[in-house]
């Protein structure tokens, strides 16, 4: 009776199960990898179209206009809010009168028809996020929003996964600043951040543990 | 197929039945029978396990099972989501994007204004709550109040002028207008004339004197299917005018009711629910309530003694009543002992407590008999305490400004021209008017209505009409006080006003939508007219506009006619408890709603008493054609466990043929069979036709099993039995997993049993707060209803007058959650303050939840329900996601409402008030039956609840200590014996 098996299908064998495990092993971590990459989570992707190509680094960094000043809601309600054509053109009805630029702005005022802005920190529609409450507990825009004060067309800089929320959920302490840093685009503490995240956690009467349940973002 | 319905009650085994059961409770007649074979189909039928194809083989469940593989990856494809964000232009003063605004108004139902205060996000109102400042709705609401939002966005809406059923526009009506203005000029307004429903504006009564001012011959007629008309009648024989009686239910110590439904749907439930109900609970002094009725209602279910009594002797009752008071002319009948037993019982107790009981007799009554109550109430001398009576509240038309006068003038030729105004006569007028024979010999006819309905297809101009959110006017709630209704949204539509309809009539031009209102209010509102006008916008009511005690004394009662014996059938017609007298028939959720005792959804049944079914051989679903002189409907037989034995009972609503997808063609149109306007018994027959006809109830899904689902204790047993000392299923808890010591509050609720109504206000305000959708008819007779609140009904005794129970079942959220066990991805877990939590995002669709649930109230989207049409999105409460396709979800505790208070006390550095968080179904009751709060408050509504003997849980020996709890019924009838 002859030989079923060659003297190379031992070799064989082994080489393919290394590879399937290899192959396994790294359809998992590709996958992973892949969730939390910039093309799934749409960060530092360039930014999207805008209807006019609006630079934060101009008004916020150069200007240093505060945030809330056009985001007014945004220590009110659950949205910050997009500056209605009216805030625009409280400034532009006096300068770059006719910037072609800002021939869009100009028609949604005459036309009384709103710009149509996409949004870059877009939320997936089951997470319920709210600013105001970060704000009056002193989370500083840059924390999610990355330093928007150096973009010349606005980016997402930071992945918002739930990975990225549950950090600071589970140990805020290290992410808060005094209220009147908020917007503060470069503010570094003066001490040691640890200790005044335990003073501020204190102040703010912060409930840690309670911020991680599931139906405080998803309902 | 599988059949969807239960098997057929034996009606042979209906005469004889005694309860069955551990405590002798019932669920529905199938499982007081039981014969075996209701156990068989809810054992195999019961609803999570409805088989989708029968006896399938070993080849179809392969390819079954290969196929939802591969398709189960389509499942996360949707459609994907507009990134784009649009600021407002110029931004209004003081708008917040996201965070809601509240206005008060009032929305209509018959012509009384519900006062509310509407929710609105970022200008579309998604949630209507009862007013909290108005006495008559005091913040709680009932289920029509509630699916007024869904009204307001209800895709089938009339969106544009049509004539001749063609699309036109408003000037080209103003246009005809003009022309027809000048022949009622011409004619003194002779043909003229204008109908309507009950009206209580005080508006659209100066606009209609105006018009009668300006064409002299004009009349104006006004027809409400249902309406107070009877009661009416009644007043004007007891007073010699009409009248309005209120009642104040908090003051009665022993109120005796004749068929009067006092805590039935209607304009008046949220007022005498809430007033009955603090002499409800936990009180010492309570009420006593002694109902007589034909028709299982409301108002008998709660009653300390009921007496099942047909409508041709409830009559007898009452001259039984008039002969004991001595007034001349009223003759003892002959009555039954069981009947005797109840009014010696009843007439004693009005006695005892003269000053401070209460006699009510119901519109089902001859006017005769109903001019009794105000005769025997001022002889207690309860009139002035426990009712008064006050001018009417509504322009109660006269003799000659009736729909039959009207009819009777159209037949005569005597109408040129007819406005007919937000009513629909040609389905709800009585079949015997034949008003659509007689409407076609009017020459000129407009209808302004929501809907292109019955009657605007008979018209030539169909005028869509704003929904009073979406229009200034005005009306009076029952207690006459006036309320300014201010719209909260801009027309959906080319829509107009009625108000504005009826400045058009009186020849404006292009009347401004507040124009009217303001007219009518103009130096009536004290201080200067815009400060006055903007407390009155903000308060939601005029203050001291509310109804005046009149000085009326009631006459000696006539003595009533005699109605003769007859061995017919008492035909007893009513308004449907869900869709009225069909005006909210298009409203899914209404439809949706289980009818408060049959739990029947989707359809009217011909409620036949059991005495009925044992003699004509009916079961449920069994198709009967009900005939009374030459008229007859033809409707599915359902069998009233408590009916009186010669009475059949029809509701109005159904059976329409016009006025939206969802009314159309369901039901049997009760309207065909009613001899007159506001004639509510008639004599006839019944016959089976041999057909059956599906019914989609919702109550047998669920068994009672033996359990005890209902408790009651009495003076004798004022406490709840102690609980079993059985050992929990569950592993014990390691003390830092203790709920109680995971945060600072622990919610639950505790619902009383001795305050339910089972008016389902509860169950409409979830489904609203919650973007709850509705699943349909055949998807309900799967046992896949949605209702994350469940009102069960529950009878014990026997099937002729049983005592009901009411128990709303809400999620249990227990501590040891039996769900929480059984998913496979953590798709429902615990807060830390105990809120069983249901993760949309995270659910795959298992199902094992559900079926670990022993209390059922998880509900699984089989299919994607979300296909109300594009402008009933707009109603979905933006804080709650819409649930799609294949996943779990269930009652949350409204978990938005408890985080939105979060947010608000942690911005503001403090900890949550006492009771601050209020619960969609807590915040609509109107007996407060509903306590939600905090169990770690002592001195929170719910943990007093919590102390009391009364309090037990649902299915205490499982062990999964659950957060929803109980406190059982009185037993007041138990007191005396």
């Amino acid at each position: 009776m002859s030989q079923i098996f060659s003297p190379a299908a031992d070799t064989w064998m082994r080489l393919f199960i290394v590879g399937a495990a290899s192959l396994a092993a790294g359809a998992v971590v590709f996958s992973v990898a892949l969730a939390r990459s910039d093309w799934i989570t749409g960060a530092n992707i360039h930014p999207p179209e805008q209807p006019v190509p609006f630079s934060h680094r101009h008004h916020a960094g150069e200007l240093g206009i505060d945030c809330r000043y056009c985001h007014t809601a945004v220590a009110e309600g659950p949205r910050a809010g997009l500056p209605p054509t009216h805030t625009c053109m409280t400034c532009h009805s006096q300068i770059w009168t006719n910037a072609p630029m800002l021939a869009p702005v100009r028609e949604s005022l005459a036309n009384k028809a709103p710009l149509r802005w996409h949004r870059v920190a877009l939320l997936p529609d089951y997470v319920y996020f709210r600013h105001d409450i970060h704000i009056a507990k002193g989370v500083g825009c840059v924390e999610c929003h990355g330093r928007i004060d150096t973009m010349p067309l606005t980016d997402r800089a930071i992945p918002l996964t739930m990975e990225f929320c549950l950090d600071c959920h589970r140990n805020p302490g290290p992410r808060l600043r005094p209220r009147e840093q908020v917007t503060n685009m470069d503010w570094t503490p003066a001490g040691d951040r640890a200790e005044l995240g335990h003073a501020l956690l204190r102040q703010y009467g912060i409930r840690v543990g309670e911020l991680t349940h599931c139906n405080l973002c998803h309902r | 197929m599988t059949r969807r319905s239960p098997p057929p009650v034996d009606p042979a085994r209906l005469r004889s039945i005694r309860a069955c059961g551990s405590r002798g409770f019932w669920s529905g007649l199938e499982e007081l029978i039981d014969e075996g074979g209701f156990r068989r189909w809810i054992a195999g039928e019961c609803p999570a396990a409805a088989p989708f194809v029968d006896d399938p083989g070993r080849r179809q469940v392969l390819k079954l099972l290969g196929a939802s593989l591969l398709l189960g990856g389509l499942a996360g494809c949707g459609e994907s989501r507009s990134d784009q964000a649009l600021p407002y232009v110029n931004q209004p003063d003081g708008l917040v994007p996201g965070v809601p605004r509240h206005y008060a108004t009032a929305v209509l139902f018959g012509g009384h204004a519900q006062p509310v205060i509407a929710t609105t996000y970022d200008g579309r109102p998604v949630k209507l709550d009862g007013n909290p400042d108005h006495p008559v709705t005091r913040g709680s609401s009932d289920p029509f109040m509630q699916s007024a939002v869904f009204d307001l966005y209800d895709p089938d809406r009339s969106q544009l002028p049509r004539r001749d059923g063609a699309p036109s526009t408003w000037d080209a009506f103003a246009r005809d207008l003009a022309s027809l203005r000048i022949r009622w000029r011409d004619r003194q307004g002779e043909g003229l004339r204008v109908l309507t429903g009950a009206v209580t504006s005080p508006t659209l009564l100066r606009q209609m004197q105006a018009l009668s001012g300006a064409f002299p011959q004009m009349r104006w007629h006004r027809f409400d299917p249902v309406g107070m008309a009877r009661q009416m009648q009644g007043m004007a024989m007891a007073f010699g005018r009409p009248a309005t009686p209120h009642y104040n239910l908090e003051r009665c110590d022993v109120i005796v009711s004749l068929s009067h439904d006092l805590l039935g749907p209607g304009p008046h439930q949220v007022t005498h629910a809430g007033a009955w109900s603090s002499r409800r609970g936990e009180t010492a002094s309570r009420v006593l309530l002694h109902v007589a009725e034909s028709v299982p209602s409301l108002t008998g279910a709660v009653a300390s003694t009921r007496l099942p009594c047909d409508p041709s002797r409830l009559g007898r009752l009452a001259r039984a009543m008039g002969a004991t008071f001595e007034i001349p002319g009223w003759t003892a009948p002959d009555l039954t002992p069981a009947e005797r037993r109840w009014l010696d019982r009843a007439i004693g107790d009005l006695r005892t407590h003269a000053g401070r009981s209460l006699l009510t007799i119901g519109p089902c009554l001859d006017p005769h008999f109903q001019a009794l109550a105000p005769f025997v109430n001022g002889q207690l001398g309860n009139a002035g305490t426990t009712v008064w009576y006050s001018e009417p509240i509504e322009a109660v038309p006269g003799e000659s400004e009736t729909l039959a006068a009207l009819t009777a003038d159209m037949a005569a030729g005597a109408v040129d021209t007819l406005v007919i105004l937000d009513c629909n006569p040609a389905y709800a007028a009585p079949a015997a008017l034949e008003f659509a024979v007689q409407l076609a010999k009017v020459p000129h006819r407009v209808h302004a209505g929501l809907h292109a309905d019955e009657t605007a297809r008979l018209c030539q101009w169909h005028l869509p009409l704003s929904h009073p959110l979406e229009s200034f006017g005005d009306a009076r709630a029952i207690d006459g006080q006036a309320t300014i209704l201010q719209p909260v949204v801009a027309p959906l539509y080319a829509s107009h006003s009625l108000w504005q309809i009826a400045d058009m009539l009186l020849g404006t031009a292009d009347p401004a939508p507040d124009a009217a209102v303001r007219d009518t209010w103009r130096g009536r509102l004290g201080g200067d007219s815009e400060t006055g006008w903007s407390r009155a916008l903000h308060d939601g009511f005029v203050a001291g506009t509310q109804a005046q005690p009149a000085t009326l004394a009631a006459r000696t009662p006539a003595a009533p006619p005699d109605e003769g014996v007859s061995d017919a059938l008492n035909i007893v017609l009513q308004p449907d408890p869900t869709v009225w007298d069909g005006r909210f028939g298009n409203i899914a959720w209404l439809q949706e709603l289980p009818k408060p005792l049959s739990k029947i959804t989707w359809d009217n049944v011909v409620a036949v008493s059991p005495a009925i079914a044992a003699s004509h051989g009916l079961s449920n679903g069994d198709m009967v054609t009900v005939t009374a002189g030459d008229r007859t409907v033809h409707g599915p037989a359902w069998i009233a466990a408590g009916q009186a034995p010669g009475t059949v009972a029809l509701t109005f609503g159904y059976g329409r043929r016009a006025g939206g997808d969802v009314a159309a063609g369901i039901g049997y149109d009760a309207f065909a069979i009613q001899p007159g306007p506001h004639s509510f018994v008639v004599r006839g027959t019944l016959a089976r036709t041999g057909a059956t006809y599906p019914l989609a109830s919702s109550q047998s899904h669920h068994r009672m099993e033996g359990f005890d689902f209902v408790r009651e204790v009495s003076a004798a047993h004022p406490r709840t039995a102690l609980p079993k000392a059985a050992e929990s299923l569950y592993p014990d808890w390691n003390a830092g997993d203790m709920p109680e010591n995971a945060a600072d509050h622990a919610w639950g609720m505790v619902i009383d049993l001795d305050q339910c109504i089972g008016c389902n206000a509860c169950i409409a305000a979830c489904n609203v707060e919650n973007n709850v959708l509705t699943v349909g008819k055949d998807q309900i007779m799967r046992g896949r209803e949605m209702l994350w609140l469940r009102v069960d009904s529950y009878d014990a005794g026997e099937a002729d007058s049983p005592k009901t129970f009411f128990q709303p079942v809400p999620c249990m959220h227990c501590e040891k959650a039996p769900c929480e066990m059984g998913c496979p991805v953590h798709a429902t877990v615990h807060s830390p303050e105990g809120v069983n939590q249901q993760i949309y995002n995270r659910c795959i669709g298992t199902r094992t939840c559900s079926s670990y649930c022993p209390y059922k109230v998880r509900r699984f989207n089989w299919y994607d329900y979300r296909h109300f049409g594009e402008a009933a999105r707009a109603a979905m409460n933006p804080e709650v996601t819409v649930r799609s396709r294949g996943v779990m979800e269930k009652c949350t505790y409204c978990t938005q409402r408890i985080e939105t208070a979060h947010v608000a006390a942690d911005k503001e550095n403090r900890d949550l008030r006492r009771d601050e968080v209020v619960t969609a179904c807590q915040q609509a009751c109107p007996t407060t039956a509903i306590v939600f709060g905090d169990l770690k408050d002592s001195g929170s509504a719910v943990a007093q609840r919590r102390r009391s003997g009364r309090h037990y849980v649902l299915l205490e020996e499982l062990g999964t200590r659950p957060r929803t709890t109980y406190l059982a019924r009185w037993n007041d009838a138990e007191d005396d014996t």
